[in-house]
C-alpha cells in the first residue's frame, strides 16, 4: 500500500495541488484539509489545479472531496481544474460523472491555456 | 526569622535589611487584611509611578491591578489572603501610563498570634532595566555611611557629601526638628570644596524656622519634598536675599522621615535653575527614609526595634530567596525562602562560610541539563566584576530531591568609590511556571497522539515514547511501560520505551524472562488491582531486593539504575484497563506529588482514548449491523427467473461502505432491481441507504421510468443532506414478456451491468449517468434491452472492479471474461463466482464493500 501525499505549489496565476498515492477514506481527510488551506491562502477567486497524474487509486470518498472542492470553486467564483490521472483513477470520474461537469485538463500548464 | 551574621560580616547589619530592601531592584508592597497598601518600597514607587504616599492606604488591586492582565489583581489578593502563594507575571499600568511588566510573587504575612494579617508582594521589573548610575552611587554613598557611622553626627557629613558630590549639588544642610520647641534648625551643612558659599551656610547654621516656612519648615510641614526651580523668585524664601547674592538659584529639600513623622529635613542647593527631577526625588525619599530609621534607631531603640519587626515580618513573608555576599565570596545575610528553596532548614548555618557549600551539595544544571558551574552563578559573576545579571538554573532540592527551577538575579552594589561592597542574588521559584509549561506541552502533544489513532496498543506505545522523549531537554520519565488487561483480566505488557532506544530490548528482554507476577503485591498487577496509583520519590535497594525473583534477576534490575518510580492506573468509567509506569534511572530527579498528578491525568487521557477506541469499534458494529439489515432479507421469487445476491462488507475498512441492493414488484406485475453504493461513513452512510432504498420503492409503485425514479431520489437527497454525501445506482426495471424480459435500464454515476448471453457473450448495457445527492441536474438516461431464456443481467458496485492486487485492479476487461465463463450458470451460481473472483484476486481481501444481483431468465 502506497501512502497518500499532496505537494502544494503556489505559482503566480494559481495553486497546483500535485496528489500522489492512494486517495481512499484513509486520506481523503487529508486532502479535505490541503484543498482547504490551499483555497484560504489563494488569493479569492484564484484558481486552483488538482495534479492527478501521479495518484494511483481514487474511490468514492476522495471523488467526494474533490466535489465538495468542485461546488466550494464554484459557490466562490473560483476555477478549478483537474488534471486527469492514470486510466484507472480517470475510471471514477467516468462513471460517476459521465457529463464532464468537472474540468479536466491534461497538464497543469493546460489549465491557464 | 530573618537570620544574620553578627560580626565582622557587617558593621550594621540592622541597616542592612533596609538596604536589601531598598537596593535589590525589586518593588516591596505590603498590605493589611483588606488588601489596602502599607507598604510602598522605593522600586514600587520606580515600578509604578505612584509614590509611597499616594499609594499607601489606596487598595493594591487598584493600583497594580490591570484587567489585561493573565489574572486581575483582585484575584490575586483575594487567593492569597487566602492563604495561597501567588506567582507570575503582572502586568499593570505605571502611573505614566506606560505599561509595567513585572515577574511578581504574592505571598501572605502571617504572625502567629493573628494568622494572616496582610499580603506582600514582589515585584522584579523584567522590563528592560534603566540603570541610574548616579542615583545609585548617592544611595549606596548614603548607605554605606549609614553603615558606618555610630552617630547621626558621623553620618550627617558623610551623607550630605555623598549627595553633593554624585548629584553635582553646591551646598547642603541638614535641619533637625526640635519637638519641645516647634521649630526646626540647621545642625550641619556641607559644600563642594570648590564652591563655597560661607555667608549663606552661616546664615543657614543660625536660622531656626517654624512650621511651613522657608524650604524646611514646609517639607517639615508638608511631610513630603519641596522642589524650588529658583529660590530668587520664590514668594516662601526667607533667605533668598544672601542666597541670590551667592548666585544660588536650584533648591530642593526632602524630608528624614520615620513611620509618617518627620524627624529631619535634608536640603541642598544648586547655582543652576533645576526643573523638578522626579526620579531624584523619589531617590532621596528613599534617602529621606533611611536617614530616618538611622536616626530613630540613634534616638529610640525600641521604635527601631518596631521598624525592624515591620521588616522582618516583611522579609519573612517575601517568598523570593535572598542573599548578600560580601565582596570575598562570603555569605553574609541570606533569608529563610533563600534556605527552603534549596531545601535547607535555615540559612544559618552556611552564613559566614563561602556560598559554594550549599549550591555544591545540590546538582545545579542549566536549562538543558547541563552541570552549571559554581563559578557560573550570577552572585559569583558580580564578585569577579560583573554587572547586574541572571540565570535560569534548575536543581534538586536537598531532603525530597525535588527538581527546583530557580531565576537567579544578582545585582552588585558599590561603595561610594565604586568598589563592590556587596553582591545582592534573588532566587526567584519559577518551579511552578516551567512545570506548567512543560506540562502543558507534554499534554497537549499527548492528546494529540491519543487522538490520532484509534488503534490504542499503537496509540498508548506512542505515549510511551513521549514519556520518555523531548521535554526541553528533560523526558518525564527515562523508562515508560504500559500494560493493559486482556479479556481474559491477565496483564500484557503492551509498549517499553526508554531514552535510550538500546536498552529498550534490554527491558523487554527482562520483560520475557521474568514477567511480572500477577500477584505481586507492588507495581503494576497490585496498582490495576487496586486502582490506587504507587509513587516511589526513592527506591531503597531493599525494595530491589524484595521485587527480585533470584540472583540473577536483581543484578539485572539493579543495573537498571532506578531510583524513583510511578505506576498509574489506566481507569475509565470506574474500570480499570491497565497501568503505565514511569521510571527515572539517568536523571537526576526525583518523582513527587506534582510529577504524579501530571501522570495520573496522562493515564486518565489515555484511558480515555482506549475507551472511545472501543468504543468506536462498537459503533462501526452497530453501523454494520444497520448496514445489513438494510439488506433485503430475502429476494421476491420472480415467476420464470431466478435472482440472486452477494453482499461482502469490506474487511479492512473502519468505515463502512454504503452498498446496498434491491429486488421488488413495482405494482403493475413489473419487477424493480437496484444496486447502489453510499458514499460515506458508517452509520451517516447506512441513513443514506436507507433514505435511497426506501425512496425508491415508494418512487417506483407510481413512476414507471428508472430515470424518473433516480430523479427523484436525487431531489430527495439534496433536501435531506447538504454535505454532498452521494450515491451512485443502477435501477433496471425488469418487465417480464412471453420471449424472456425487457429491461430499462438507469444508471447514475454507477458502474454499468452486464448482460451476459446464454451463449457466453457479454456486453456492458446501459448509458453512464451522473450520481445522486450532489447536482440539482442530473444528466440521466434509459436504454432497454431484451432478454431472452439463459441471459442474466448482472448488477454490481465499485468494489468488484476495484479489487486489487498490488498496483492491478481487477477492471471490467476482467469482470467479463469471469462473467463469460460462467454464463449459462444458474444465477446464484453466477453471483458467487463473481464473490470467488473478487476474494482470489485480491488476496488480502476486500478493501471496500462488495454486492453483486444478478437476475436471470430461466432457460
Amino acid at each position: 500500500v502506497t501512502g497518500f501525499g499532496v505537494a502544494v505549489e503556489t505559482r503566480p496565476n494559481g495553486t497546483v495541488l500535485a496528489l500522489t498515492g492512494e486517495l481512499d477514506m484513509g486520506s481523503a481527510s487529508t486532502l479535505e484539509e490541503a484543498l482547504e488551506r490551499a483555497e484560504a491562502e489563494a488569493e479569492p477567486g484564484g484558481p486552483l489545479v488538482v495534479d492527478l497524474r501521479h495518484l494511483a487509486f481514487i474511490d468514492s470518498s476522495g471523488l467526494r472531496v474533490l466535489l465538495r472542492a468542485h461546488l466550494r470553486a464554484a459557490t466562490s467564483g473560483r476555477r478549478l481544474t483537474l488534471v486527469r490521472g492514470p486510466i484507472e483513477v480517470h475510471r471514477v470520474f467516468t462513471i460517476a460523472l459521465p457529463d464532464g461537469r468537472l474540468s479536466f485538463v491534461d497538464a497543469p500548464e493546460d489549465a491557464w491555456a | 526569622m530573618a537570620r544574620r551574621l553578627k560580626q565582622p560580616a557587617v558593621s550594621s547589619s540592622e541597616a542592612l535589611e533596609g538596604d536589601v530592601l531598598d537596593r535589590v531592584q525589586v518593588a516591596v508592597i505590603a498590605t493589611d487584611v483588606g488588601g489596602h497598601i502599607t507598604y510602598w518600597n522605593p522600586h514600587a514607587e520606580r515600578l509604578f509611578g505612584w509614590t509611597a504616599e499616594e499609594a499607601i492606604g489606596r487598595p493594591f488591586a487598584g493600583l497594580v491591578g490591570d484587567p489585561q492582565g493573565d489574572q486581575p489583581a483582585g484575584e490575586i489578593q483575594a487567593s492569597v489572603l487566602a492563604g495561597g502563594v501567588w506567582r507570575g507575571d503582572l502586568r499593570a499600568a505605571n502611573r505614566d501610563g506606560s505599561e509595567v511588566l513585572a515577574l511578581a510573587s504574592v505571598a501572605p504575612v502571617t504572625r502567629p498570634d493573628l494568622g494572616v494579617v496582610g499580603l506582600v508582594a514582589v515585584c522584579v521589573d523584567i522590563s528592560d532595566r534603566i540603570h541610574h548610575e548616579r542615583l545609585l552611587a548617592a544611595r549606596t554613598a548614603v548607605t554605606r555611611a549609614l553603615a558606618e557611622s555610630l552617630s547621626l553626627e558621623e553620618a550627617m557629613p558623610r551623607i550630605l557629601q555623598a549627595v553633593c558630590e554624585n548629584l553635582e549639588w553646591d551646598l547642603g544642610a541638614v535641619w533637625q526638628v526640635d519637638d519641645d520647641a516647634a521649630v526646626i534648625g540647621a545642625v550641619d551643612s556641607f559644600h563642594l570644596p570648590d564652591r563655597p558659599h560661607g555667608a549663606f551656610e552661616e546664615m543657614t547654621r543660625n536660622t531656626r524656622f517654624d512650621p511651613g516656612v522657608g524650604l524646611p519648615g514646609r517639607v517639615w510641614t508638608s511631610a513630603s519634598a519641596a522642589w524650588i526651580p529658583d529660590v530668587a523668585v520664590d514668594d516662601n524664601f526667607p533667605r533668598a536675599g544672601v542666597a541670590a547674592a551667592e548666585g544660588l538659584h536650584g533648591a530642593f529639600g526632602f524630608p528624614i522621615v520615620l513611620a509618617g513623622r518627620v524627624l529631619g529635613v535634608l536640603e541642598f542647593f544648586s547655582r543652576e535653575i533645576r526643573p523638578p527631577d522626579q526620579e531624584l526625588i523619589q531617590t532621596m525619599s528613599v534617602i529621606g527614609s533611611q536617614v530616618g530609621q538611622f536616626m530613630e534607631r540613634m534616638e529610640a531603640e525600641r521604635a527601631l526595634r518596631a521598624s525592624r519587626d515591620q521588616l522582618e515580618t516583611i522579609l519573612q513573608g517575601v517568598d523570593e530567596g535572598i542573599t548578600v555576599q560580601d565582596p570575598s565570596g562570603r555569605l553574609v545575610y541570606a533569608n529563610e525562602a533563600s534556605a527552603r528553596l534549596v531545601g535547607f532548614e535555615s540559612p544559618e548555618p552556611f552564613l559566614g562560610g563561602s556560598a559554594r557549600v550549599p549550591i555544591e551539595r545540590l546538582d545545579v544544571r542549566d536549562e538543558h541539563g547541563r552541570p552549571f558551574p559554581f563559578d557560573r552563578f550570577p552572585g559569583q559573576l558580580i564578585l569577579a566584576g560583573a554587572g547586574p545579571n541572571e540565570a535560569l538554573i534548575r536543581f534538586r532540592r536537598v531532603g525530597d530531591g525535588q527538581e527546583r527551577w530557580c531565576l537567579v538575579r544578582a545585582t552588585p552594589v558599590l561603595d561610594e568609590g565604586g568598589s563592590l561592597q556587596f553582591g545582592v542574588a534573588i532566587f526567584h521559584d519559577v518551579t511552578d511556571r516551567r512545570r506548567a509549561q512543560e506540562e502543558q506541552r507534554f499534554m497537549a502533544e499527548a492528546s494529540d497522539l491519543l487522538a490520532s489513532s484509534l488503534d490504542y496498543e499503537e496509540t498508548l506505545a506512542r505515549v510511551a515514547r513521549l514519556a520518555v522523549s523531548s521535554l526541553a531537554g528533560s523526558p518525564f520519565a527515562d523508562w515508560c511501560a504500559v500494560h493493559v488487561k486482556d479479556d481474559e483480566g491477565r496483564l500484557r505488557e503492551i509498549a517499553v520505551q526508554h531514552v535510550d532506544a538500546t536498552k529498550v530490548r534490554f527491558a523487554a528482554d527482562l520483560q520475557r524472562r521474568y514477567p511480572a507476577d500477577p500477584d505481586a503485591r507492588t507495581g503494576p498487577p497490585e496498582v490495576v488491582r487496586t486502582g490506587r496509583s504507587e509513587l516511589y520519590a526513592d527506591i531503597p535497594d531493599d525494595l530491589l531486593v524484595e521485587a527480585a525473583r533470584d540472583e540473577e534477576h536483581l543484578e539485572l534490575i539493579r543495573s537498571l539504575g532506578m531510583h524513583s518510580a510511578m505506576v498509574v492506573p489506566l481507569v475509565v468509567g470506574g474500570r480499570t484497563l491497565g497501568a503505565i509506569t514511569f521510571v527515572l534511572a539517568e536523571s537526576p530527579r526525583r518523582y513527587g506529588p506534582l510529577e504524579l498528578a501530571v501522570a495520573e491525568e496522562l493515564a486518565r487521557r489515555a484511558a480515555v482514548a482506549v475507551h472511545n477506541a472501543q468504543l468506536f469499534s462498537s459503533w462501526q458494529g452497530l453501523a454494520r449491523k444497520l448496514q445489513e439489515s438494510l439488506l433485503p432479507p430475502d429476494l421476491p421469487e420472480i415467476p420464470g427467473m431466478e435472482v440472486a445476491g452477494v453482499y461482502r462488507s469490506g474487511a479492512k475498512g473502519i468505515e463502512v461502505g454504503g452498498d446496498f441492493f434491491d429486488a421488488f414488484q413495482t405494482g403493475d406485475g413489473n419487477w424493480a432491481l437496484v444496486i447502489g453504493d453510499v458514499c460515506g461513513k458508517g452509520p451517516e452512510a447506512a441513513v443514506v441507504t436507507g433514505l435511497a432504498r426506501h425512496t425508491i420503492r415508494a418512487v417506483a409503485l407510481r413512476e414507471r421510468r428508472p430515470s424518473r425514479v433516480l430523479a427523484a431520489l436525487n431531489a430527495a437527497m439534496r433536501q435531506q443532506r447538504t454535505d454532498q454525501t452521494f450515491c451512485t445506482l443502477c435501477h433496471v426495471r425488469v418487465k417480464p414478456s412471453a420471449a424472456g424480459a425487457r429491461l430499462t435500464i438507469a444508471v447514475a454515476g454507477h458502474p454499468l451491468p452486464v448482460v451476459v448471453r446464454a451463449g457466453g457473450a457479454c456486453e456492458q448495457a446501459g448509458t453512464p449517468g451522473t450520481l445522486l445527492g450532489v447536482f440539482p441536474d442530473p444528466a440521466l438516461h434509459e436504454r432497454s434491452v431484451d432478454l431472452r431464456p439463459g441471459d442474466a443481467v448482472v448488477l454490481y458496485t465499485d468494489g468488484v472492479i476495484e479489487a486489487r492486487r498490488g498496483g492491478e485492479t481487477l477492471g471490467v476487461p476482467r469482470l467479463l471474461q469471469i462473467l463469460s465463463e460462467a454464463a449459462g450458470l444458474p444465477a446464484e451460481r453466477m453471483a458467487a463466482l463473481v464473490d470467488d473472483a473478487v476474494d482470489s484476486f485480491s488476496p488480502e481481501g476486500p478493501r471496500d464493500d462488495v454486492a453483486v444481483l444478478v437476475l436471470r431468465v430461466v432457460p
